[in-house]
């Protein structure tokens, strides 16, 4: 029985994978343009999302306090519209790591010296940013964006120290993107 | 009766194929796909004679032929590589590394079966073990190529697109097929003789259709000038990862509680 198990898992594993193989994917491209949309969607996430200004405004206690001294109904509102920007929010961080490992992709798949065990761990890793994005969008779809005090407090310290840990590591795109312009002056058709 | 009409209509599909091959000058693109369809063409066409002329040595000569085309079934694994993954040296040595230990797994897996019992592999049992185990680690690494394809978004043209599908389709049925009816018994031949064959008739069919006329697999631009260093790519990647990882996971601990 374990042995029928396992083989018609392989055949149901193999049908999937045609499944997806068969269905229209957008390719990580690793081209000029892609390269200089993942350049603006990350300088997207450090400038904009990831602001300690956005996420201390998205969050602010102060806000719900001077609201609160109103009708419940205007609070109720208030309430529901945060909501409503935080998971946006959320699903904009999302998105920008998606483009990030679409970036990646594109790009470790031309690079003669991958090493799969990294590829592999940097897999993982993705799929647990992008588990724990859910969670958030869960965390704050339930209780709400003061549900968890502590959680703004948190947010809105560390948003610059993770600024500029974005700038250091950024530096690889800044180079490509150096590089690019260069290309681009001795041939125009590229920009 | 419908069984020889099958094998017919499958022999038909397999000239049709060569035919096209020929004519289109796909022949010269694929040639380890088309070695595999000649095979495919000769065996069934001389094992229709030997089952009329000499009904007892057929079993044996059919699982020589079987054993035979699953082998050169790598072939269609090796044009994906050839056409496919070769512009892309990352994802190239990637699917490489995962295919080298599923072929060392095949190899292996033959020499010490062919070593510890010689006799067995003409008993029946042991035919039926070895090619489903056969099957089950071209399937274990069409997946993974595929995967890799799909998990690198590598795109594809017509003519390997319809290759990978006919094929996979046709050892997954196969697989799936030769286990429940080892696990069956003989109640399950009675589905088996039609399910197999036809299974097997609509890969030609996705093969006649995908293999009519030549189609490139469309590439992508060569890679925009990055670092030179695939390390300190990875370590930017993992910076930027970091980065928002300590974000959201500390935001989601102090989100929890209460």
């Amino acid at each position: 029985m374990i042995q029928l198990i396992f083989f018609l898992a392989i055949g149901l594993g193999l049908f999937v994978a045609l499944y997806f193989l068969m269905r229209p994917a957008a390719s990580a491209q690793g081209s000029a343009d892609e390269l200089r949309n993942a350049r603006l969607a990350l300088n997207a996430l450090q400038t904009g999302l990831l602001s300690g200004e956005v996420v201390h405004r998205i969050f602010a206690k102060e806000d719900l306090e001077y609201i609160s001294e109103g009708p419940v109904e205007i609070r109720d509102m208030f309430l529901a519209e945060r909501r409503r920007l935080a998971l946006f929010w959320v699903a904009q961080m999302r998105l920008q790591i998606l483009n990030l490992r679409k970036f990646h992709l594109g790009s470790a798949r031309f690079h003669a010296g991958l090493k799969m065990r990294t590829e592999v761990r940097l897999a993982a890793e993705f799929l647990f940013l992008l588990f724990t994005c859910r969670l958030l969008w869960l965390a704050l779809y339930l209780r709400g964006v003061y549900a968890a005090p502590a959680m703004v407090e948190r947010a809105t310290a560390t948003a610059e120290r993770v600024c500029a840990i974005s700038e250091t590591s950024l530096g690889f795109l800044n180079r490509s993107m150096d590089s690019l312009r260069n290309e681009s002056v001795r041939n125009p058709t590229l920009s | 009766m419908l069984t020889v009409v099958i094998w017919w209509v499958g022999v038909f599909f397999e000239a049709l194929i060569l035919i096209r091959g020929l004519r289109g000058r796909t022949l010269a693109k694929y040639p380890f796909f088309y070695l595999y369809i000649a095979s495919l063409f000769v065996s069934d066409g001389a094992l229709y004679v030997l089952y009329l002329v000499s009904p007892t040595s057929y079993p044996r000569w059919n699982w020589n032929a079987g054993l035979l085309n699953i082998l050169l079934g790598c072939g269609i694994l090796l044009e994906t590589f050839r056409h496919v993954l070769l512009p892309y040296p990352g994802a190239e040595k990637f699917a490489r590394r995962a295919g080298l230990v599923v072929f060392a797994l095949i190899f292996s897996f033959l020499t010490i079966a062919l070593l510890v019992a010689p006799d067995m592999f003409h008993s029946r049992l042991m035919n039926t073990h070895l090619e489903r185990n056969l099957l089950a680690v071209q399937a274990i690494f069409l997946l993974c190529v595929v995967a890799v394809i799909r998990y690198y978004g590598i795109a594809l043209g017509k003519n390997l697109r319809g290759m990978i599908l006919g094929y996979g389709l046709c050892i997954g049925v196969t697989l799936m097929a030769f286990s429940v009816r080892f696990y069956a018994g003989p109640s399950f031949n009675r589905i088996w003789i039609y399910l197999q064959p036809l299974s097997y008739l609509f890969s030609l069919w996705i093969w006649t259709g995908a293999m009519w006329r030549f189609y490139p697999s469309p590439l992508s631009d060569p890679a925009v000038p990055l670092e030179s260093s695939y390390e300190s790519f990875v370590l930017g990647t993992k910076g930027m990862m970091g980065a928002m990882r300590s974000r959201l996971t500390r935001g989601v601990a102090r989100g929890a509680r209460p």
